[in-house]
């Protein structure tokens, strides 16, 4: 039960660390609500069995990590386009070429 | 007399409620993509649609532009530039010429359609970029069927429907031109209803979408688009389902409207 729970929650805690810097940041939610999960039935056990807390301390370490990242760009990451210079060069450019293209075409 | 009269009358009624009412020059639209995954909204992508004036030496037209572009934090994840066009005559609607050039995360791929609606025929060009980075070009006739439109103009021709007259279960099918195919694209009203959007609390037509003869839409009840219960008719919320999850389009804002 002991491993179990140590290897569940470092695999959440690192998926939320990798989701976290992701552009899907929002999806790190989840292995972040996981891993936390693991971490207190660790410290749980760990009070009764009496058995080291290192791996508990690493896998609270990267779910404070990732959960950080994750507030840090909801709050001030803001939406913004990207370069759309080619866009709109490319916008221009089709336009004028359909103009020539519709002198061809018969409109009725 | 009396019935030359009632014909006229009823003709005379039918083009009027064919004609444009709603889309006029210089309206633009702004929208917001999200993907959504077990409830957690992430915005892609802005939508734009706008429409303006093109004038050739012999008539003029109307152009229906969709672009969308990914957000920065995702261009280098997946940056996706759309740009989707078509030329419509400015009363009906009617395509003459449609343009699609996409490059999605690497994948380039541009078709043109040049519509002859008197021998109902299509010519069509597709352009792909290859691996090694080369074009290649096929060329092709499609025929098509009497009202066969393209996906812009089918967008912006649901807008011009009398949804006003309709009643909940109405449906209205439209066959588009995708990919040299002609699919059946169904729009059935399901009532109206009242939502919250960025340009205000909305009374909305709730329009299902399903297409026929493609699986690029999934499920049959899936995919409905709010339109706004006005003369403008504009779409404000979308909710679809595609091969790779749900989706959600929402207005940012509007401007230019005819009405």
């Amino acid at each position: 039960m002991k491993k179990l729970l140590i290897i569940l929650g470092f695999i959440a805690s690192i998926l939320a660390v990798v989701l976290a810097v992701t552009p899907l940041f929002k999806l790190s939610v989840f292995p972040i609500i996981i891993a936390f999960l693991c971490g207190i039935a660790l410290l749980y056990f760990s009070k009764k069995k009496k058995f080291k807390t290192k791996a508990i301390q690493y896998v609270f370490l990267l779910t404070i990590i990732s959960l950080s990242f994750t507030v840090y760009k909801s709050v001030f990451q803001k939406a913004e386009i990207g370069d759309i210079k080619e866009l709109e060069q490319l916008d221009e450019t089709s336009e004028e070429d359909a103009i020539k293209e519709l002198e061809d075409i018969e409109i009725m | 007399m009396k019935q030359l009269f009632l014909t006229l009358l009823v003709l005379t009624s039918l083009k009027v409620s064919g004609q444009n009412k709603t889309i006029g020059y210089g309206e633009k639209l702004v929208f917001t993509a999200s993907y959504n995954m077990s409830g957690l909204l992430t915005d892609i992508a802005q939508v734009t649609m706008e429409t303006s004036k093109v004038s050739t030496s012999k008539s003029t037209l109307m152009r229906l532009k969709c672009s969308a572009a990914t957000y920065s934090s995702f261009d280098s994840f997946f940056k996706v530039r759309d740009l989707y066009e078509s030329y419509v005559g400015p009363a009906s609607l009617t395509p003459y010429l449609y343009k699609r050039d996409i490059n999605e995360g690497g994948y380039y791929k541009f078709m043109q359609y040049k519509f002859n609606h008197r021998s109902k025929t299509v010519k069509s060009q597709m352009k792909k970029r290859r691996g090694d980075g080369s074009i290649w070009e096929v060329n092709k006739d499609v025929k098509i069927g009497n009202s066969t439109k393209d996906l812009v103009s089918t967008l912006y021709t649901l807008r011009n429907l009398d949804i006003d007259k309709a009643s909940p279960g109405d449906t209205s099918s439209f066959k588009v031109l995708f990919d040299n195919k002609e699919n059946t694209v169904s729009f059935r009203y399901i009532g109206k209803e009242t939502i919250s959007t960025n340009i205000g609390r909305k009374e909305c037509y709730k329009i299902a979408i399903s297409l026929r003869g493609s699986d690029v839409l999934k499920g049959s009840n899936s995919n409905i688009i709010w339109l706004t219960a006005d003369a403008n008719k504009v779409p404000v919320y979308a909710k679809f389902k595609i091969a790779v999850g749900n989706g959600e389009l929402k207005i940012k804002s509007a401007s230019g409207l005819k009405n």
